[in-house]
């Protein structure tokens, strides 16, 4: 409870308080003077205009733009928590969304006209690389893994049988995993991609990172480091921006905490606000998030 | 290059507006309004603490306290970008005195004046030129208790202490430079007088 100042000593702390060098206890009790006194609001507002003008003579000093990505995201994931709303809006149409089995479909390489941008990069920039290598090895080992599945159940239907054409199939479907292994690289890698790290509220590294091919509307998730949904529930995919949430589809992280999820929408780069990712309930079709938000990030 | 976000939302958005979406628990209006202010919060804090990670930290704290208070703005307050500017002093400076961070006379040139009278390279925009032309006008003694305060984020009884005079002393030299710079600022802008022409032939 701030102790109630009279005039003369809220008069007295004015300068201070505009200053920003007093208490806060101090600054409340000038506020909540000022509040009911004419002559101390004046003089406080007229303070506060010489402290802006003085502000203008601070150096100016560039924060690290990956830096501001992560706080901008723990920002935005501490604000969101239980802050989720409802809307109406269908989701967009989703390539894939579950981590143990992923289908990576061919991205369109893109050309050169401008760069990834080092802000998306850092806060964590220097690993980046080690994020590409990485998620390109999950994609690749996945798709491999499917397809050594795919020709395990063949192969049991078939009896074990194998001949000259079975091998030229495998061939061309290990030459086809890695080409899309390479495709995705390009993709993620590549010029015109824009990089959105995800916090939740305590983590000062990213949990996640989406991919943006801005050129083929094309959005990749990958995730790190996810705790496994609650009973019944799963994890959903937003874009939030100026018109409001649009739904990217819903996944859940393998065993190991990591999982994908791809699809493609088209947006302005002006209206992308946030994205983020929130827990619903399983089949729920949401709409909007209901849930609470688990991760988040924004660009710069 | 594509533009930023914030270069094409900004003209856009209006700040009290942020303000009052935040207060309605609106985080896209606090991403907005990051966008924003950020760096200019940055800069400042970055200047007070001399530290790049404590000065992020105290960015965060500054909005993240916009996040909570957003519905205690007070309208007297000229504008939200001032707001910010004294939320994010006060939280800079209370980081400084919990660190009992200490004045080292040696350091000079702290305050991000420059020498005495002196502009920088290539020139300033006319409202800073103004505003350094209005501290330097104040007597030294006054001048250096009001930098102190403001480029160092002391408290008067700090101030007094490094510059070895009464915290009565340095309070009445605060408020008076305080008062005095207010003043110059109030003062119509003198036009320059135009050149001389030359004379016909």
């Amino acid at each position: 409870m701030t102790a109630e100042l009279t005039h003369e000593q809220a008069a007295d702390e004015i300068e201070a308080v505009a200053l920003g060098i007093a208490t806060a206890e101090v600054a409340q009790g000038v506020a909540s003077h000022a509040a009911r006194c004419a002559e101390c609001a004046g003089e406080l507002s007229s303070f506060y205009q010489v402290v802006t003008g003085l502000s203008t003579l601070i150096p100016e000093r560039l924060l690290n733009r990956g830096h501001s990505a992560g706080i901008k995201s723990r920002l935005f994931a501490k604000a969101t928590a239980g802050q989720e709303g409802t809307g109406a809006r269908r989701p967009a149409r989703v390539e894939q969304a579950r981590a143990p089995e992923p289908r990576v479909a061919a991205v369109r390489s893109a050309q050169a006209d401008d760069e990834v941008r080092p802000s998306e990069q850092s806060g964590g920039g220097s690993r980046l690389p080690v994020w590409i290598a990485a998620t390109s090895l999950l994609i690749a080992a996945a798709a491999i893994a499917g397809m050594l599945s795919a020709r395990s159940e063949r192969d049991a239907a078939q009896g074990g049988a194998t001949d000259a054409t079975t091998d030229f199939t495998e061939v061309a479907d290990l030459e086809r995993a890695v080409a899309e292994r390479d495709t995705t690289i390009a993709s993620l890698s590549g010029p015109g991609v824009r990089i959105i790290s995800l916090f939740n509220r305590e983590a000062r590294e990213p949990l996640a990172r989406m991919f943006w091919d801005r050129r083929s509307d094309r959005w990749t998730l990958f995730v790190y480091s996810l705790r496994q949904p609650r009973e019944g529930k799963v994890f959903q995919l937003w874009l939030g921006t100026d018109n409001g949430r649009v739904p990217l589809g819903s996944f859940q992280p393998g065993a190991d905490g990591t999982g994908t999820l791809s699809a493609h929408h088209a947006l302005a780069i002006a209206s992308l606000n946030t994205v983020s990712i929130s827990e619903e309930d399983v089949g729920a079709d949401a709409a909007a998030p209901t849930g609470p938000v688990v991760l988040a990030g924004a660009l710069r | 290059m594509p533009p930023d976000n914030e270069q094409v939302r900004a003209p856009a958005a209006d700040d009290l507006a942020l303000v009052h979406r935040i207060a309605g628990g609106d985080p896209l209006a606090l991403s907005a309004l990051y966008d924003r202010h950020s760096q200019a919060i940055y800069s400042h804090t970055f200047h007070l603490l001399g530290d790049a990670a404590e000065a992020e930290d105290a960015v965060e704290e500054t909005f993240w306290r916009v996040w909570r208070r957003a519905g205690d703005y007070d309208p007297t307050v000229p504008d939200v970008a001032t707001w910010l500017l004294m939320i994010c002093r006060q939280r800079a400076t209370e980081r400084l005195r919990a660190k009992n961070h200490a004045y080292d006379p040696l350091v000079d040139d702290t305050t991000g004046l420059g020498p005495p009278g002196g502009a920088p390279e290539g020139g300033e925009d006319s409202g800073r030129a103004r505003m350094r032309e209005s501290l330097a006008s104040i007597p030294a003694d006054q001048r250096a208790v009001l930098e102190l305060a403001f480029f160092r984020g002391m408290a008067p009884v700090e101030v007094a202490n490094v510059t070895k005079q009464s915290p009565e002393t340095a309070r009445t030299r605060l408020r008076v430079a305080m008062r005095k710079l207010r003043d110059a600022l109030a003062e119509p802008v003198s036009q320059p007088a135009p050149a001389p022409t030359e004379a016909a032939p």
